[in-house]
């Protein structure tokens, strides 16, 4: 994963990209706080998933509605896909992703979804 | 409005609500109106908001001190005193507005020396105010873009509340804040519609229209329209009715909406009086203390929502009021009433409804000629003077004082010496402590109209004490005492305040059927205006395991 | 010397496109505004016509040319040559989710106008199922003039900022606590009569989904009386102090149920004090002979 919970994760197939900003963005990640964090086979990426979902819903100020309950209804679909009872969750998530990242005041509302989104789209976690 | 009419012509605030927003400076003069004016002080608070310096002068610290840049805390009764040596300071110091005063004003070499004894020591000796606060607000007034002094029953309760009004107008007059947007003279009125009453010419000198009794062409005008003759002499004000009771001479009253066997000064006696009438007649809304002494009581409508017509406020709107509920049981709209009396009486006055009263008013008073109810709705109220329906005027008085042409100015303003006199009753070894009278936010004025919610805040009534004064007396916040004057004495628990300085108690006039204040207040009044002197008494506390046994 | 200085000074406007429409308008006026205002189509909630917005609902939401993201059209201000989009995907989008996250977490069913935008954006507040965190807060009534139930509430800083610099500057109430977890609250969630209250009402005025209530109306909705179809609406003046507020007065079977002030009214912009709000019972209360 790339630039931290706000970032995005990278897969087996982006590991020739080189760790330059302009590059990245051009295949939508980021360098962000610089933060490289490499996972192995063994990580158990949808508790990741689950983390990065807590910390944000936690870390909301609560002061705009796309991020006070957008944050907190991605973890609980995040929650049910994990336990396997969501079916139509997936395109919730990115239906929360959207207005995150289009209408929250502020960049931790905006960025609330991206490493979430980048997992399950580049890698696939959760579907 | 005696003060202002004497100086101005006209009895009426000089300036709109709005115009607070945009003045640089206010001065709240005795006046409280965090808690008895509080949509006007938004306005101040707008302005405040924006960056405007608040002086407050008031004994108490209170409400509305605490909003303020500066709060000057003068002894009760030093107003003039004040004003005087802020008049000084301002001649001294080169700000007062020569071009103003030599256009639109008269007497003012007399002023000056008449204030030229009230030197910022002087001042400070005979307010208690620091030197250095009073010379601060001199020159911010003067200095001011544009200034408000606003003020109410802190200045007029007094038995020179007239003179009080008048020094406060001179130094609007030394410093040219007066007769332009955003500058001027604003008293806040206690009622709803005292400012209408004495416009409609409830008032014992004046015809509606604020026309003199003693002017025989405006009478002329009233004889020939009511085909009556509207008697020429100046009738009784309040004080002078009860004077009359005393004398024998008025032997029968009809009260409407007032509530005198509570509301005055030294209410004994207005009660010995009110009870030993040949005739009394109540009209009101409730049974009120006056209402349980009268012959006949009337019941009438709350004419704000049970009526239509007309009221005016203290930036001189006049607004319609307008029926929305039937008044209950037997009581009628106070109009059907007056016009039965009428009747009886001998006098048919046929109106089709309360808009033909209002049209006969606007075809009598020059002021109010501009403003059928039609024009009233559509722009929501409208400011008198308003002489015709396609006009209308500026929202602050006085404009003319500025104009270029002398021809327009009018009469001159004029400066009025007022001397400073200390409370008719003074403070001495047997009443100890200046009680001053004043009012609560949940409630007003006697309580009968506002007893009727639940405030979570009403505590009933105490007696404010500083800090010092609980001390020395050995009284605790709570504890029962009893407050007497020469006049009276009731029991009232205490409350610590620490905005009073130690010497000065204060208490409300809103539980009269509890602790009946008016008890210990002076009917000390100014001739000029029938008011009585509520805001300075003379009291002692007594704690009551002291007086009894 | 110069006489009345009554001049403004002259306000400068500004072009910009909105929707495919040039228009000009005085500096400083927002993009909702210039649309014409509330009512004009772009939903609203925490914008009040009498509190200048946090912009913090997000419902308002347009496009401006040259934004990463949504810009809350109550709040900024046109600017020369902006271009604006005012329906597109993305914006329906928005406000659809908008309107689904608070449906799905607190009670809006008095609140103006949500029907007809779920139905206008298709937005489906249960899809989140019915274990989706909701605001449940008991009612509040520790007073006799008026109700908090923040079940209710949809966080829009309007009564916060009524009570606030805005409008009666008694500060009484913020927000406490963050997150989903954020409540408005006097300090220490004491209960009103404890705190700086004034009960000036001011804040129930402003509140647009019914979580601040009059308790003359909490307690005709509960008793299932409460019929706005019959009442009418008479605006009068004041009966107490010498200000001359404008009240408007509700009014259903010949009684007053509840006191509003006229937003645009010069004199209050919809304020009143405790007695204007509350001091009409007394008329209400006289007795008739027996």
């Amino acid at each position: 994963m790339l630039g931290g919970a706000a970032g995005g994760f990278a897969g087996p197939a982006d590991l020739d990209l080189p760790l330059d900003d302009a590059r990245l963005r051009e295949v939508g990640l980021t360098l962000g706080s610089g933060v490289v964090m490499v996972h192995d086979q063994h990580v158990d990426l949808v508790d990741q998933l689950r983390r990065i979902a807590a910390f944000f819903r936690d870390e909301s100020c609560g002061q705009c509605v796309p991020c006070r309950v957008g944050t907190i209804r991605q973890e609980e679909a995040i929650e049910r896909l994990a336990a396997g009872t969501g079916e139509a969750d997936l395109s919730l998530l990115r239906d929360i992703a959207g207005a995150m990242r289009d209408a929250s005041i502020c960049g931790l509302g905006q960025t609330a979804a991206n490493a979430i989104q980048s997992a399950v789209v580049r890698l696939g976690v959760l579907t | 409005m005696v003060g202002l009419a004497a100086t101005f012509g006209a009895g009426g605030g000089t300036s709109s609500y709005a115009e607070a927003e945009a003045a640089d400076v206010i001065i709240m003069w005795g006046s409280n109106a965090r808690n008895a004016h509080p949509i006007f002080f938004h306005h101040v608070l707008t302005a405040v908001n924006n960056g405007a310096r608040l002086f407050v002068v008031d004994p108490r610290r209170s409400e509305t001190a605490r909003f303020a840049d500066r709060w000057l805390g003068l002894e009760v009764g030093t107003d003039i005193a004040l004003s005087n040596t802020i008049a000084r300071e301002i001649i001294h110091a080169g700000l007062a507005h020569r071009d103003f005063i030599e256009r639109a004003t008269s007497g003012f070499e007399e002023y000056a020396a008449s204030v030229e004894e009230w030197t910022l020591e002087r001042g400070e000796a005979v307010t208690g105010v620091p030197a250095e606060a009073i010379k601060e607000l001199a020159h911010a007034y003067a200095g001011a873009r544009a200034a408000q002094l606003c003020w109410t029953l802190g200045i007029t309760e007094h038995h020179n509340g007239v003179d009080n009004v008048l020094s406060l107008c001179n130094l609007a007059l030394l410093t040219g804040q007066v007769g332009r947007f955003g500058a001027g003279l604003t008293p806040l009125r206690g009622q709803n519609n005292v400012q209408g009453g004495g416009d409609m010419g409830a008032l014992p000198n004046k015809l509606p229209g604020f026309q003199d009794v003693t002017d025989d062409v405006a009478r002329a005008k009233f004889d020939t329209r009511w085909s009556a003759t509207v008697p020429p002499e100046n009738g009784w004000h309040l004080t002078q009715m009860f004077d009359a009771m005393e004398r024998g001479e008025l032997t029968s009253l009809l009260v409407i909406g007032e509530n005198p066997a509570q509301s005055e000064a030294d209410v004994s006696r207005a009660i010995d009086l009110l009870s030993s009438r040949d005739h009394l007649v109540v009209l009101d809304i409730h049974m009120t203390g006056t209402a349980e002494l009268a012959d006949v009581v009337l019941p009438g409508s709350a004419s704000w929502c049970e009526s239509d017509g007309t009221v005016t406020n203290s930036e001189r709107r006049v607004q319609r009021v307008r029926k929305a509920i039937n008044p209950p049981g037997e009581a009628r709209d106070d109009i059907d009433i007056l016009l039965a009396l009428a009747a009886r009486l001998g006098h048919d006055w046929n109106y089709r409804d309360h808009e033909e009263i209002w049209d006969e008013l606007r075809s009598l008073s020059p002021m109010h000629a501009g403003m059928p109810w039609w024009r009233l709705e559509e722009l929501g109220g409208i400011q008198w003077p308003c002489y015709s329906e396609d006009t209308l005027e500026p929202p602050y008085l006085h404009g003319r004082l500025w104009a270029e042409d002398p021809a327009d100015r009018g009469r001159p303003a004029p400066f009025a010496v007022v001397i400073d006199e200390p409370p008719v009753e003074a403070v001495d070894e047997e009443f100890p402590l200046r009680l001053t009278t004043g009012r609560r936010l949940d409630s007003y004025n006697t309580g009968v109209q506002s007893g009727g919610f639940s405030s979570p805040n009403r505590a009933g009534e105490t007696v404010d004490v500083s800090p010092g004064d609980a001390s020395r007396l050995g009284v605790a916040d709570g504890e029962v005492v009893r407050v007497s004057s020469r006049r009276g004495a009731v029991e009232a628990p205490v409350r610590i305040d620490r905005g009073l300085r130690d010497g000065l108690v204060f208490m409300t006039f809103h539980f009269p059927d509890e602790v009946d204040v008016n008890q210990l207040t002076i009917d000390a009044v100014d001739p000029r205006s029938g008011t009585a002197e509520f805001k300075a008494a003379a009291v002692r506390i007594d704690r009551i395991a002291a007086t009894t046994g | 010397m110069t006489a009345i200085d009554d001049t403004r000074p002259e306000i400068a406007t500004v072009e910009a496109m909105i929707d495919g429409v040039t228009v000009r308008v005085a500096e400083g006026t927002t993009i909702l505004d210039a649309c014409g205002g509330r009512g004009c189509g772009i939903p609203t909630l925490c914008y009040g016509e009498t509190i200048t917005p946090r912009n913090a609902c997000r419902v308002c939401m347009v496009e401006v040319e040259g934004s990463r993201t949504l810009v809350p059209s109550c709040s900024r201000p046109v600017t020369e040559g902006m271009v604006v989009t005012t329906r597109s995907e993305r914006i329906d989008h928005s406000r659809r989710m908008v309107l689904e996250f608070l449906g799905s977490s607190v009670d809006l069913s008095l609140t103006d106008h949500v029907e007809e935008w779920n139905a206008e954006y298709g937005a489906d507040p249960t899809r989140y199922g019915p274990e989706a965190a909701r605001v449940d807060e008991p009612v509040r009534i520790d007073n006799d003039l008026y109700v908090r139930d923040y079940s209710k509430c949809i966080l829009c800083y309007q009564c916060v900022d009524a009570c606030g610099e805005q409008w009666q500057n008694s500060f009484v109430i913020d927000i406490a606590g963050r997150g989903f977890d954020a409540r408005v609250s006097t300090e220490h969630d004491v209960a009103l009569p404890d705190s700086g209250c004034v009960y000036c009402g001011n804040c129930i005025q402003v509140c647009p989904t019914g979580a601040l209530m009059f308790t003359s109306e909490y307690d005709m909705r509960q008793a299932g009386t409460w019929d706005e179809a019959r009442q009418t609406q008479v605006d009068t003046v004041c009966g107490y102090c010498g200000v001359g507020c404008n009240l408007r007065l509700h009014v259903q079977d010949d009684s007053i149920v509840k006191v509003t002030s006229p937003p645009d009214s010069g004199i209050t912009s919809g304020n009143l004090c405790v007695k204007g709000r509350f001091g009409f019972q007394h008329a209400q209360n006289r007795p008739t002979a027996d």
